[in-house]
């Protein structure tokens, strides 16, 4: 590689790390806690509570529902989950549709009784404030967008950090560390070393932070684009609901959901004027039972008002590389030990961002021979 | 210190550590049964030649 190249390489790979740095180490930072969020909520608040009436038959999902609405007069409903392992129903509602999410309330109820399941409360604020910071810096989607930014910056950084690792290493072996020489040395094999082994993790993982960080765009062009005519057919609809007329059976509508997708199961119900749905319709979406396809989520749409279904609605390619870049992202589909070494992946790369720090800070030796 | 090496000889060993990783978090996705262990290990590899180093100090 000609020298002129290498300045050239050296001047990209300078500025697109310290351009980023400072949002790497706080994203790396933050996301240690989150990586054993599961494991830090299961030890702060350990599991006491027991279904009311544990051979009881579960109550319908519009039971749930209106148990949700009752506990909150003049709300409207905007999501309902499942917990895989208690019998649990939870209720996202909200005082309007379209609220913020920082405005929505979250309840868990007893599926054999409809009574509310205490919260897990201790922690919580500072996982979630954690998360937030993580997400969007508590700047909503400016911030997230921005970050998307940052982990554009720092792909460039890492393509840049390969192509000078040749120039780096053409007189070294691999994993060399220069001992002898002066503490920059060490560290500059050093941040070589880090940096190469985890080139795949962390390509992986910025990448899908990238695709994470463009969620609300990508649902918005998932609505504009594919659900456009279901929402101009049903403006009438909407605005029926609006006007508070009745609501259609959801049990129906998630049976006849399930029935029109046999080879899947129920993940959540998006309720009409949610993010994930269109104004008129509940979207029950529904995801694989195999381990890749249980990323994987099909909505199936049924209208609010008179309960007919409407049919499926496969996510276009750019939902799906968002759903699988869910657990790529978070490293959290392969149990305790892929977390373990997500951490460890994670402090190799805090040691990479700071290495490099160092070494911009620390005065450059004279003689470029001697790097 | 050694002379020059070429720039396949450079990436042998990184391109090496590199595909286990990206095979091992694919492997981990499609996990079935024992197949989660080999995931680990593969992606968890790239942090071989780390342990190393404090080992040879």
């Amino acid at each position: 590689m000609q020298a002129k190249t290498v300045k050239a390489w050296s001047f990209i790979h300078k500025w697109t790390s310290l351009a980023c740095t400072v949002f790497l180490l706080m994203l790396c930072l933050t996301g240690l806690p989150l990586i054993f969020h599961d494991e830090i909520d299961a030890a702060l608040n350990p599991p006491s509570w027991q279904p009311e009436n544990p051979s009881a038959a579960r109550l319908s999902f519009d039971q749930i529902l209106n148990a949700a609405l009752n506990e909150h007069k003049g709300a409207v409903p905007l999501y309902m989950s499942f917990d895989i392992d208690r019998p649990v129903v939870n209720v996202t509602t909200g005082p309007w549709v379209g609220v913020p999410d920082t405005q929505m309330t979250f309840r868990s109820f007893d599926a054999t009784s409809g009574t509310v399941v205490p919260a897990a409360d201790r922690g919580e604020t500072v996982m979630e404030f954690i998360y937030q910071l993580h997400v969007d810096m508590l700047l909503g989607l400016p911030g997230m967008l921005f970050l998307g930014f940052v982990g554009f910056l720092f792909v460039l950084a890492i393509v840049s950090g390969v192509v000078l690792y040749a120039p780096f290493m053409k007189r070294l072996d691999f994993a060399a560390v220069r001992s002898t020489g002066s503490t920059r040395l060490k560290w500059l094999d050093l941040h070589n070393l880090l940096g190469i082994v985890t080139t795949a993790w962390v390509l992986v993982v910025g990448l899908t932070g990238i695709i994470n960080t463009l969620e609300t765009p990508i649902l918005e062009a998932w609505k504009a684009q594919d659900l456009k005519d279901l929402i101009a057919e049903n403006q009438a609809t909407a605005a029926a609901q609006r006007q508070g007329l009745p609501r259609a059976s959801l049990d129906a509508a998630i049976r006849q959901a399930v029935a029109a997708v046999p080879n899947m199961t129920l993940q959540f119900v998006a309720f009409p004027g949610s993010s994930y749905s269109t104004s008129a319709h509940y979207a029950i979406f529904l995801h694989g039972k195999t381990p890749v396809t249980q990323h994987i989520v099909t909505p199936v749409l049924v209208n609010a008002a008179t309960g007919d279904f409407v049919g499926l609605r496969e996510m276009p390619w750019y939902s799906k590389a968002l759903s699988l870049s869910r657990p790529l992202h978070f490293g959290d589909y392969a149990g305790l030990p892929l977390k373990l070494i997500w951490a460890a992946l994670d402090i190799v790369t805090i040691i990479v961002l700071g290495s490099g720090l160092y070494l911009w800070l620390c005065k450059r030796p004279s003689n470029p021979r001697s790097r | 210190m050694k002379g020059p090496r070429p720039a396949w000889r450079i990436f042998a060993k990184p391109s090496v550590y590199a595909t286990l990783c990206l095979f091992g978090l694919v492997l981990a996705l499609v996990k079935d049964g024992p197949t989660d262990l080999l995931a680990i290990v593969c992606v968890g590899a790239c942090l071989f030649p780390i342990v190393m180093i404090f080992f040879k100090r």
